[in-house]
């Protein structure tokens, strides 16, 4: 059986040899906002395409196929088609997602995904407007929340201008204020991976309600930061005929020990992670019962109740 | 390097997508620019690399925003700061406030600094990639709008 990386070649391969050379086809696409973006994107005649290629994991487990696809359809243009491919091995997967991709293409029939990328739009699976305003609203929430924390945290470890800490003071009492962008320290270079625990923020206190989860120190690991991505977008997005809308529920806060910074793109870990519900902080930052940690947990409540 | 060729790819194609929404030559024009930020990946030294490279994908910004806020007739002679600011305020109402807040600081900002600064590079290749990733992510959710 091939891989996913195997199929992506292969059907990117075959989608070059049948659209005309205007259309874009990219493979394994870098997102900013997504720590697993679709297979494929095709782009050409007015709208997006996003292939989908099921991992062995999304293959037993449905729900992780749809909350990528879930983070997928709000990053990504709101009539962007979602095409599931899926072999005989997928039968039951594509049974049971059918109602939320436009089409359910078997792993041989590449003229048929050829027919769906140069078709009319999904009129049926456009994303609202409203919803990809509240993705939006708490993207914006749960990034600048972990970037007022990664400057507090600069502002603690070196000197700054009186002015620069009345501003940080600022930007956490409002976070509406226009805070300046600090960096923290780098992700730090062990080569054990870190381990991530949920706590129970009932017992931890001040924050009740909101999710919380500690990594251990150690090298951040991608498909740990997918899985918590993924289990936050299912608590805060009810995946309907493709559609994600957003249900009511606080955004998560994680405890790091360090800041997962990337070289090739610095804070597309930690955008990424505040696109799927998370804002970050050290865990030394907000200790259990402190006045921050209810003041954070006061504001991942209402960003999660959706008001802008 | 964020202006690495995947994140231009998947700039490109979400940029393809939208391509009825732009006049020809201003959606020819974006992609080349686009193209002009990986082609510049081997120039020397390096500092002027990394301006090159927030040159370009400013350049793309700027004339994908305007067209979003103010669509293909308007918005020749606005300011990055006028086009987010229309895209929040009513009638359009298309960003949050925290997009906004984020779009100002992490991506007019800078580009402000760069464009205009005598002597103003970025420090390091660091500094250069964090500018990149956030006016990437800004272009690929402004495309969203259009």
């Amino acid at each position: 059986m091939a891989s996913v990386y195997q199929e992506r070649r292969r059907l990117e391969a075959a989608l070059r040899r049948e659209l005309p050379n205007d259309y874009v086809i990219v493979s394994g696409p870098d997102h900013p906002l997504l720590l697993r973006a679709a297979d494929l994107l095709v782009g050409g005649g007015g709208s997006l395409t996003a292939v989908f290629i099921p991992t062995a994991r999304e293959k037993s487990d449905p729900d992780v196929l749809r909350a990528r696809l879930t983070l997928n359809r709000l990053a990504l243009q709101r009539d962007a088609r979602p095409v599931l491919i899926a072999g005989p091995e997928a039968a039951d997967l594509g049974g049971a997602m059918e109602g939320d991709f436009t089409q359910v293409i078997d792993t041989q029939h590449v003229q048929s995904l050829v027919r769906v990328i140069r078709g009319p739009v999904d009129t049926r699976r456009v994303v609202p407007k409203e919803v990809h305003l509240a993705a939006s609203h708490r993207f914006g929430e749960a990034f600048r929340m972990s970037r007022v924390m990664a400057f507090l945290y600069a502002r603690a470890t070196r000197r700054t201008s009186g002015a620069r800490q009345a501003r940080a003071q600022a930007m956490f009492e409002n976070i509406s204020e226009p805070p300046e962008v600090e960096e923290g320290s780098k992700a730090e270079g062990k080569s054990s991976r870190t381990r991530i625990h949920r706590i129970d923020s009932s017992n931890f206190g001040g924050a009740p309600g909101v999710p919380i989860a500690a990594f251990s120190a150690g090298r951040y690991d991608s498909g740990q930061l997918t899985q918590l991505v993924y289990e936050q977008s299912t608590n805060l997005y009810s995946l309907d005929g493709g559609i994600p809308y957003p249900k009511r529920a606080p955004l998560g806060l994680a405890l790091v020990s360090s800041w997962p910074l990337m070289a090739r793109d610095p804070y597309k870990l930690v955008r990424a992670l505040a696109f799927g519900g998370w804002s970050l902080a050290l865990t030394d930052q907000v200790p259990r019962g402190s006045d921050r940690l209810q003041r954070i947990a006061l504001r991942m409540r209402a960003a999660g109740e959706m008001e802008s | 390097l964020s202006a690495a060729r995947k994140r231009i790819e998947t700039l490109q194609v979400e940029l393809k997508a939208a391509e009825l929404s732009f006049p020809a030559a201003v959606f020819r024009a974006i992609t080349e620019e686009l193209g002009e930020a990986e082609s510049v990946r081997r120039t020397m030294p390096e500092r002027r690399r990394h301006l090159l490279q927030i040159m370009h994908f400013c350049r793309a910004l700027d004339t994908t925003l305007k067209q979003a806020a103010y669509g293909p007739s308007g918005g020749a002679k606005k300011t990055m700061g006028q086009c987010f600011q229309r895209l929040l305020d009513p009638p359009l109402s298309l960003i949050t406030r925290g997009q906004y807040q984020t779009f100002m600081d992490d991506v007019r900002d800078p580009r402000n600094r760069f464009m205009h600064e005598a002597g103003a590079f970025p420090n390091s290749t660091y500094e250069a990639s964090r500018h990149l990733g956030s006016i990437g992510a800004c272009f690929s959710e402004i495309l969203k709008l259009i």
